[in-house]
C-alpha cells in the first residue's frame, strides 16, 4: 500500500530526525565547534554505514566537504588532519550523548504523551535475560554495560560520587576483552575509562562556570 | 638511649623543620613540561601549599631561563645549580639527591622547559628504583597545556624511565582564556595516544585550576596568602576587590580541592594531612 510505505518511510525519517535532534540537543553547543563537526554529528550513522568498517578516505572526504561548504573553526576548508580529528570528536560527542540518553528513563512515565500513531496502551516488549549463577573460578556473567562508581570533585572541592555506564561491547555488538570497556570511540581498560570520564566531567563542570 | 626504638628527630638545616624518621619515605617532586605550560606557577603553588602545612620542603630551581617569575623570586631559599653548563647541573642534581637521601627532607625541582637534566640522569642511573631503594619516591608532575606538542615531553619522560607509577598529569586549565570551553580546548591532548597510554600505565590526571589574576599576583611578588589578605607592597597598587576575592576562592577552595585528588603518598609529609582538603592552616 503506497500510503503505508511512504508513511513508514516518513516515520523512520522522523524518528531518525527526532533521535538526531535529541542527540544534538544533548551535545553542548560550544563556540569552538565547526560546521564540519555538526555535519558529522548529524550524519554520524550514515558516515559509519558508508565506511562499512573500512578507513575513511579523508582526501576524497575533504573534497566533498569543501563542495558542501563545510569548514573548520576558522572558516577554512578542512584539511585531512582536521577532518580526521573532527570525526574523532564527533564520534565521541555522539557516543556520550547516547550514553546520557540511555541513562534517562524512557517513555512510559505517568503523564508522558505518545505520538498520535502509537496507541497509548502500547508498551515495549521486555525480554528478561537469564542470569546464570557464576560458578567458582568461572567468568562473571556477560553484561553489555558495566557500571562504575566514579568520583569527581566539584568547584567547591566536595567529592561527588556518581555511577557511570560504560559499554562492554563495541559498536558492532562484539564483546570486548575482559576488563575492557568502550569509551571515546575505542576499547580501553575500565580504570582508564573511569579516569578519562572523570576528567571529562570535571572539564564540563568547569565550563559551566565560565 | 636505644635510638632505633625511638623516633629520631633531625633538624633540617635549611628550614629548621623536623625531618621525621629515617625510615619514612621522602618525596622528590619533579615539575616538568614544555616552556609556557605553567610549570613555575604550578611549582610555586606546590611550595606555598605544602609549606603552609608544615612540610619540610627544599626548593631546587634549575630554571635559569626564567628570572622574572622564577621560583627564587617567591622562595629566596631556593637552591640553584652553579651554572647552566650541563655537567655542572648534572653534578649539582646528583649532590642534591644525595643530600636528600642522607638528610631526609622532601624536595621539589623546577626544570626549565625541555631541560633534559633529569631524563639524562634517569637513563644513566635508573633514577627511580635507585631512589626508591633509599626510600625517596620520585614523583613526576608533567604539566600539560592544550597543545599536542606538550605531550612530547611526557613521551620523552616515559622513554627515559622517569615514568614511574608516581606520575601526575597536570592539565593546566589556567591556560584557557576567556569563555573558551576547557573540554574542547584540551580534547586533542586528552584524547591523544600518548596521554591515554600514560593513564593506562598508572598516571593520575588532575586539572590545575585557573586564576584570572595570576599574573597580577606573580608580578607583585605576593604569596597567595598575602594576595588574599590584600597586602600591598611598597610602590605597588592594591588589588581590586574582586581580584582579591578571586585569590581567596582559588587559595581556600580550588587549590585544596586540587591537592585532595592527589594520592597522599605522592605528597610531602605535612603537619596535618586532613588540612590538605580543607583551606585551613594547621
Amino acid at each position: 500500500m503506497p500510503f503505508a510505505k511512504s508513511w513508514a518511510r516518513l516515520r523512520s525519517m522522523t524518528n531518525g530526525r527526532r533521535q538526531t535532534k535529541a542527540i544534538l540537543k544533548a551535545i553542548a553547543r560550544g563556540e569552538d565547534r565547526s560546521s564540519l563537526f555538526w555535519w558529522m554529528v548529524e550524519h554520524h550513522d550514515e558516515i559509519l554505514a558508508a565506511a562499512e568498517g573500512r578507513r575513511i578516505q579523508w582526501g576524497t572526504f575533504c573534497t566533498e566537504a569543501t563542495r558542501l561548504g563545510l569548514t573548520d573553526t576558522k572558516g577554512k576548508p578542512p584539511t585531512t588532519r582536521n577532518a580526521r580529528e573532527t570525526w574523532r570528536q564527533a564520534r565521541r560527542a555522539v557516543e556520550e550523548a547516547r550514553e546520557r540518553a540511555m541513562a534517562k528513563p524512557r517513555a512510559g512515565r505517568p503523564g508522558s504523551k505518545y505520538p498520535s500513531w502509537i496507541s497509548p496502551d502500547w508498551r515495549p516488549q521486555i525480554v528478561e535475560q537469564p542470569r546464570p549463577v557464576a560458578e567458582a573460578g568461572s567468568r562473571a556473567p556477560y553484561s553489555p554495560v558495566v557500571r562504575s562508581e566514579a568520583f569527581s570533585g566539584d568547584a567547591d572541592g566536595q567529592p561527588r560520587s556518581e555511577l557511570v555506564e560504560f559499554p562492554t561491547v563495541d559498536p558492532s555488538g562484539a564483546p570486548l576483552a575482559e576488563g575492557h570497556v568502550f569509551y571515546r570511540g575505542q576499547s580501553m581498560l575500565r580504570r582508564v575509562a573511569e579516569q578519562l570520564a572523570r576528567i571529562d566531567r570535571q572539564a564540563r563542570e568547569m565550563d559551566r562556570f565560565k | 638511649m636505644d635510638l632505633p626504638s625511638m623516633e629520631t628527630m633531625m633538624l633540617d638545616r635549611a628550614s629548621g623543620l623536623t625531618a621525621g624518621t629515617a625510615d619514612e619515605v621522602r618525596i622528590a617532586t619533579i615539575v616538568d613540561g614544555r616552556g609556557r605550560a605553567g610549570k613555575t606557577t604550578v611549582a610555586n603553588v606546590f611550595v606555598q601549599f605544602c609549606r603552609e602545612r608544615g612540610a619540610n620542603l627544599r626548593v631546587w630551581n634549575a630554571d635559569r631561563q626564567n628570572e622574572t617569575h622564577s621560583l627564587s623570586v617567591f622562595h629566596p631559599d631556593a637552591v640553584r645549580p652553579p651554572s647552566d653548563d650541563p655537567d655542572d647541573k648534572g653534578a649539582w642534581l646528583e649532590e642534591s639527591f644525595d643530600a636528600q637521601v642522607r638528610e631526609r627532607f622532601d624536595s621539589v625541582l623546577d626544570l626549565a622547559g625541555g631541560d633534559p637534566l633529569v631524563r639524562l640522569l634517569a637513563r644513566e642511573t635508573e633514577l627511580v628504583p635507585t631512589l626508591e631503594q633509599h626510600r625517596v619516591r620520585l614523583v613526576l608532575w608533567q604539566v600539560l597545556g592544550p597543545d599536542v606538542a606538550d605531550l612530547d615531553y611526557l613521551k620523552l619522560s616515559m622513554e627515559a624511565g622517569l615514568f614511574a607509577p608516581a606520575t601526575l598529569l597536570v592539565l593546566n586549565a589556567g591556560l584557557v582564556r576567556s569563555k573558551r570551553s576547557i573540554e574542547a580546548v584540551f580534547a586533542e591532548v586528552t584524547g591523544h595516544k600518548v596521554f591515554v597510554d600514560a593513564v593506562a600505565q598508572g598516571a593520575q590526571v588532575v586539572w590545575f585550576p585557573g586564576l584570572v589574576c595570576m599574573k597580577g599576583v606573580a608580578e607583585r611578588g605576593l604569596t597567595f596568602a598575602e594576595a588574599k589578605r590584600g597586602i600591598v607592597k611598597p610602590g605597588q597598587q592594591r588589588f581590586v576587590l574582586f581580584d582579591q576575592t578571586r585569590v581567596e576562592i582559588f587559595w581556600e577552595k580550588h587549590i585544596p580541592a586540587f591537592f585532595a585528588q592527589i594520592p597522599a603518598d605522592w605528597l610531602p609529609r605535612m603537619a596535618d594531612r586532613a588540612a590538605r582538603s580543607r583551606g585551613g592552616i594547621q
